[in-house]
């Protein structure tokens, strides 16, 4: 049987966090975020968006809800988007994870990153990354989606700015760009 | 709050079902009913977490004795997209198609809906209709022992299952629907994305000659747990599928559920809406 | 000459967006940080007996403790009612309001703190319903003490002209209708979050997600006792406002004041639910409201008596009680006219400003109830309205100064785009269109804070690197003010958009703006950015012509390039900036924007008061499934008169936004509560739309090029959601025949008034 389990962890701080920290077990977890290997001591039962966030400074991805149901902190596990809020960051030991600043290679924009920015799908930009990370695993899988189908791909992420319409719109040009 | 001890990923049922024998645990599937329950402190960890992610016992569709299993862990994404299933149960496929979103369904399982036990989930009142059964595992003291048991019987209240503490919900089974076989599900929520049911329902039977025989009909969100419709299937069992049977049907239906008024709708609607949806798939069914 | 003003340009952030680069509040974070969490009230009103924090200080991992005691000054946004503290003090006016803070070396380590304060109770009689807090009650159960008369009435607004009860009599037509609206709140996506260091070298830095900086850091200076000169606010990346990031609030307070008690940086994030608890979102609203017209359907008087329940605090609440009256004014002439607005405390989150701050709710009656009468005269309802608009610069009856006026141009265009002619009244049951129109202030003339100080300044720089830095205190929120500015300053100097960088909302280093709301900030930051840079080019223009021998009028600055009429002169831009620098370096000038005097001599003549209005006109067209009573929007028609779209994209978007939170307060959204404790405070029971709620829109900007805006622009982000939701309303009344008159028109609401309409129809049958 694996175990990734520690009784407690080694680390000598001030008492007070000590303290803090004695009451969790922590675990080693391995993933490859964003193309790079990563091994991090996690609270088994921390999520991703958690470990993303504090351990490993990824901020590009949002906490919106905290609670499923906002979209925002979308990130995609071996390709598939999931909450990252919802996901146990015990989940994903040996996974691939592709966050927000994961997405553009060398400096150049992914498609559906160039046509929110082109489109005016961005306004306060909160929702973005996680809207982006949902549109660009929509595409994989429906490379020449209707309009349709791409409301009901974003309808787990929510927009409280655009009115989405800017949004479905850069979607669509962006499959349009990646077709082409 | 979190004082989880201990944190296993067994990688067979035997090692599972030995860990959870030896008390208090806490089953991570999905994850996505467990993460915001835990952190609003509706629910608390146990000392020991055990991740069921590498039990392969778990996982899977596959058919079986004329019947079909679906591994605890399925996602619904993966009833979403399976071919047998939408083939010999699309109803199921459908009930999936409107789950939360997708994000969520990538993660939640099938078998978290059924344990999250809660009288909207939306996976469970079809299944109700497919006849299905749990099986249910646990350490005996020399072997895994297995018990399944209708799904019907499975929910005592929100959030209630007669799950025993050390159990492990395995699997989903149900009949391969036979010849004739016709279920139809509506979800009623107010947005057609995200909500949670306001009402949902549910009917099936073997369509013959204009009647419906082995009938069933089951409700969601109107009730403590999921229900049957015992009222309702009395009113349609054998009879031609007319006007009047359909109307004395709609109207068993309000037999059959207890609902309130709640946040997302009141009693009085959602009586009218199981009155109206049954309607409606009614005529549906009798015309199709 | 445009080359950037006009262009639907991208956002100058929206690359860094994008990417996940743009820095928000949380996003923030500083070594040794203490992490700040809240101990909020169980009851919503009740008296505090005793706070024991010793447990809680004694916990190894906590740092600090705070209670009400410590921080107890009132505040307000508005001076005149500053009824909050940043604790409860000796009472708690709402289940949710802090009762105390403690700062921890973990989340959790202050969540645990949390829960070792113990606080003991004697709850007093809560108030949750307006007409229970408007009659008197006994001394001790007043929820503050300062309310007159007995009674928890926080405020009365009232104003007359030309004795609208006696034209309502002689009016031979009239009708009185009684509306009834729930509360609905901002749910923009970011969470609040604030971070606060403090250090003797800087004085106290708070990083805050905030609309209005310029408030909080007057707030901060109260509260905490510091000079404003030792306080410095800076807004990052913004998640949406809506109004509802405008007042200061409690956290930001209790953040900074534990990071001076610390001597550590802290950081504070809300959850979820600790956003819906702060609310400050619309006032539940109970309307009765009486229009008159003639025969031919023009309006002859108007008078209403509105009830708006304000929650346990002031906020904005006596400007709202104000402008749901006085914005009635428009976009008709009416004549005779009067309105009493009392607003309420109750013991629920307190309410406030919210996108169209005021005039939601009173727009959705009055448009409602000119269908009613079009209806009962047989005029079309687009006829009616054109036959009522007031005409371009004129005074309304309360002497709001109207200027550019493009009402009737929204009209036409979506009565033309829509087929209204050939489609409204003639589709099959089930289906229908309505049509609503609207009209908003551009930005307050009157500063909140009395002062004698400009409403905004602007700062430009220009030095040897060849790049002009705007210096500004206006919020960018997500609604593209930053990008604004730069365009206004590119346009102006002629220059390519990448040679302006906005260093915006950071208040030790840019001059006051009063912030992001009344819809101020596109006319007077843009005309003090635009007046700045016309300095900037004077300036350049005087050294160019001397060195150059050219007559200064001939100089004209195109294309990143300095030339003059003939052709004679041609510099590049650089070339230009080292001329007009040589001898003196950097070169800086100031813009500011001052409103006009406007109004008339009455007591609440300034309510309402604006340098211009915007105006629009929608129409939408619903499906109602009666069956169900489930109403789906299929698409809107959207025209807006914005004076001049300097980015159009930007303005098609804030119209598409508006679109979408009218759709959600039409039909779906409600702050629900259960004896004073909210019901629904996330997103799966708030119910904002969904893409695929969101129905088709057909946006129109029509440009009535105001006299006074920068280009001629005006205000476009919050005058497009009034006339949203009465379309709906109205496209619903089209659609089955039934009038809804309460909001949100839930599908059981619209299932009983079907349901209602048969019985009544059958019984008259009988």
């Amino acid at each position: 049987m694996h175990r990734d389990f520690r009784e407690e962890t080694e680390r000598k701080v001030e008492p007070a966090v000590t303290e803090a920290v004695k009451k969790r077990s922590m675990m080693e977890v391995e993933m490859i975020v964003n193309g790079v290997s990563r091994r991090l001591l996690v609270d088994p039962f921390e999520s991703l968006l958690y470990t993303l966030r504090e351990r490993l400074n990824l901020t590009g991805t949002k906490e919106g809800c905290d609670q499923g149901t906002c979209g925002a902190c979308t990130v995609l596990l071996d390709d598939v988007p999931v909450l990252s809020c919802l996901t146990p960051v015990a989940r994903c030991s040996s996974r691939r994870v592709t966050t927000i600043e994961g997405l553009a290679e060398n400096g150049e924009l992914h498609p559906v990153q160039k046509h929110m920015v082109e489109t005016g799908g961005i306004q306060c930009g909160f929702c973005t990354p996680g809207m982006v990370m949902t549109a660009v695993a929509f595409l994989r899988e429906k490379p020449r989606p209707d309009e349709r189908e791409i409301r009901e791909a974003i309808s787990g992420n929510l927009c409280r700015c655009t009115g989405y319409a800017k949004i479905v719109e850069a979607i669509s040009r962006a499959a349009e760009e990646m077709q082409s | 709050m979190h004082d989880i001890k201990r944190y296993l990923v067994p990688d067979s049922l035997d090692e599972a079902v030995r860990a959870a024998a030896e008390g208090d645990v806490t089953f991570l599937a999905g994850g996505t009913d467990l993460m915001p329950q835990t952190r609003t402190g509706a629910r608390s960890f146990s000392s020991t977490l055990i991740n069921l992610k590498q039990v392969p016992e778990l996982r899977g569709v596959s058919r079986e004795n004329g019947g079909i299993r679906l591994g605890a862990l399925t996602t619904v994404t993966d009833v979403l997209n399976d071919v047998v299933l939408r083939k010999a149960a699309p109803v199921l496929s459908q009930a999936a198609d409107h789950f939360a979103s997708d994000q969520v369904r990538n993660s939640a399982t099938i078998g978290g809906n059924i344990c999250n036990a809660s009288p909207a989930g939306d996976m469970i009142i079809p299944l109700l209709l497919l006849g299905a059964v749990v099986e249910l595992a646990s350490w005996n003291g020399e072997a895994v022992g297995t018990r399944t048991m209708p799904l019907e019987e499975f929910f005592t209240g929100p959030g209630k299952t007669q799950r025993e503490p050390g159990e492990i919900l395995t699997a989903i089974r149900f009949p391969v629907p036979g010849e004739g076989f016709t279920a139809r599900f509506v979800k009623f929520g107010t947005r057609p994305a995200l909500d949670i049911s306001v009402v949902s329902v549910g009917i099936a039977g073997v369509k013959e000659n204009g009647t419906l025989r082995r009938v069933r009909a089951a409700f969601g969100a109107v009730a403590p747990v999921p229900v049957r419709g015992r009222n309702t299937e009395a009113a349609l069992e054998g009879k031609l599928l007319t006007s009047d049977t359909i109307r004395q049907a709609s109207e068993a239906t309000q037999e059959d559920i207890s609902p309130i008024s709640d946040v997302r709708a009141s009693a009085w609607y959602r009586r009218e809406l199981v009155r109206t949806l049954t309607t409606r798939i009614l005529n549906d069914v009798s015309t199709s | 000459m445009t080359r950037v003003v006009g262009k639907g340009i991208p956002y100058i952030d929206a690359r860094k967006k994008a990417t996940g680069q743009a820095m928000f509040a949380d996003d923030y974070k500083f070594p040794n940080m203490l992490y700040v969490k809240f101990l909020r009230s169980p009851h919503p009103h009740a008296r505090i007996v005793s706070i024991d924090t010793s447990r809680a200080e004694a916990h190894p991992g906590v740092r600090a403790v705070a209670i009400g005691r410590d921080l107890p000054l009132g505040f307000g946004v508005l001076p005149v009612s500053p009824d909050e503290t940043a604790m409860a003090v000796e009472k708690v006016r709402y289940a949710g309001e802090i009762v105390a803070a403690v700062a921890g070396e973990t989340e959790e380590a202050a969540l645990e703190g949390v829960r070792l304060v113990e606080v003991r109770y004697e709850p007093i009689r809560a108030f949750l319903e307006p007409e229970d807090s408007l009659t008197e009650c006994a001394p001790e159960e007043q929820i503050h003490e300062h309310c007159k008369n007995g009674t928890n009435i926080h405020k009365i607004a009232s104003l007359r002209f030309n004795d609208p009860e006696a034209a309502l009599e002689e009016a031979p037509h009239v009708r009185t209708l009684k509306f009834r609206f729930a509360g609905v709140t901002h749910a923009f996506t970011e969470p609040m979050a604030t971070v606060a260091t403090w250090n003797e070298d800087d004085g106290l830095v708070v990083i805050s997600a905030t609309q209005v900086p310029h408030y909080l850091h007057r707030t901060l200076s109260k509260i905490l006792g510091l000079p404003l000169h030792r306080i410095r606010v800076i807004k990052p990346a913004l998640g949406g406002g809506f109004g509802g990031k405008s007042d200061p609030f409690p956290h930001e307070l209790i953040t900074a004041h534990l990071a001076m008690k610390t001597g550590r940086p802290v950081k504070c994030r809300f959850s979820r639910e600790e956003v819906f608890l702060n609310n400050h979102g619309r006032h539940p609203t109970d309307m009765t409201i009486s229009v008159g017209c003639d025969d031919d359907g023009k309006i002859q008087a108007l008078n209403a008596d509105i009830v708006i329940d304000g929650g346990a605090f002031g906020s904005f609440g006596v400007v709202t009680t104000y402008y749901n009256g006085v914005l009635l004014q428009g976009p008709y002439r009416i004549d005779r006219f009067g309105f009493r607005t009392r607003r309420v405390y109750t013991n629920k989150p307190q309410c406030g400003a919210m996108r169209g701050h005021g005039a939601v709710n009173p727009r959705y009656a009055m448009e409602v109830t000119l269908d009613v009468l079009a209806h009962d005269l047989r005029i079309d309802p687009c006829d009616l309205r054109l036959g009522n608009f007031l005409p371009s610069n004129t005074l309304t009856v309360g002497q709001l100064r109207i200027t550019s006026n493009g009402v009737k141009d929204c009209l036409l265009a979506v009565r033309e785009r829509s087929d209204w002619d050939r489609r409204y009244g003639k589709l099959p049951f089930g289906r229908g269109l309505g049509v609503a129109c609207g009209f908003y202030i551009s930005g307050s003339a009157l500063p909140i804070i009395w002062n004698r100080y400009p409403q905004t300044v602007v700062h430009l720089k220009l030095d040897f690197d060849g790049g002009v830095v705007v210096y500004s205190g206006a919020s960018d929120i997500g609604q593209g003010s930053d990008t604004v500015l730069a365009q206004v300053v590119a346009e102006t100097l002629g220059l390519p958009l990448e040679r302006v960088h906005v260093k915006a909302a950071d208040t030790r280093h840019t001059p006051v703006d009063l912030g992001s709301y009344s819809s101020r900030v596109t006319f007077m930051v843009g005309n003090a950015a635009l007046k700045a840079a016309e300095k900037m080019k004077a300036e350049i223009s005087r050294a160019v012509a001397r060195e150059k021998k050219v007559p200064e009028d001939t100089i004209m600055f195109t294309n990143g390039r300095v030339v003059s009429e003939d052709g004679g002169l041609d510099l590049s831009w650089d070339d230009g900036v080292e001329i007009a620098l040589a001898g003196r370096g950097a070169l800086a000038t100031s813009g500011w924007y001052i409103s006009p005097k406007l109004g008339g001599d009455f007591k609440g003549a300034g309510a309402g008061l604006s340098p211009s209005y915007s105006f629009g006109a929608f129409i939408s067209e619903v499906e109602v499934n009666p069956a169900t009573g489930h109403v789906r929007v299929v698409k809107v028609w959207g025209a807006h008169d914005c004076g001049r779209a300097l980015n159009p994209k930007a303005v098609e978007g804030q119209i598409e936004g508006c679109i979408h939170m009218g759709l959600g307060q039409a039909l779906s959204e409600e702050m629900r509560y259960n004896a004073g404790h909210l019901l629904n405070s996330n997103f799966t029971d708030y119910r904002i739309p969904t893409a695929l709620d969101t129905p088709e829109m057909d946006i129109t900007i029509v440009e009535s090029n105001d006299p006074e805006g920068p280009f001629g622009a005006k205000e476009a982000g919050e005058g497009p959601i009034h006339p949203v939701l009465p379309s709906i309303g109205n496209a619903v009344f089209d659609a089955v025949g039934v009038r809804m008159y309460e909001l949100p028109i839930t599908p059981d609401k619209v299932l009983a008034a079907l349901k209602a309409r048969k019985n009544a129809e059958q019984e008259q049958v009988s």
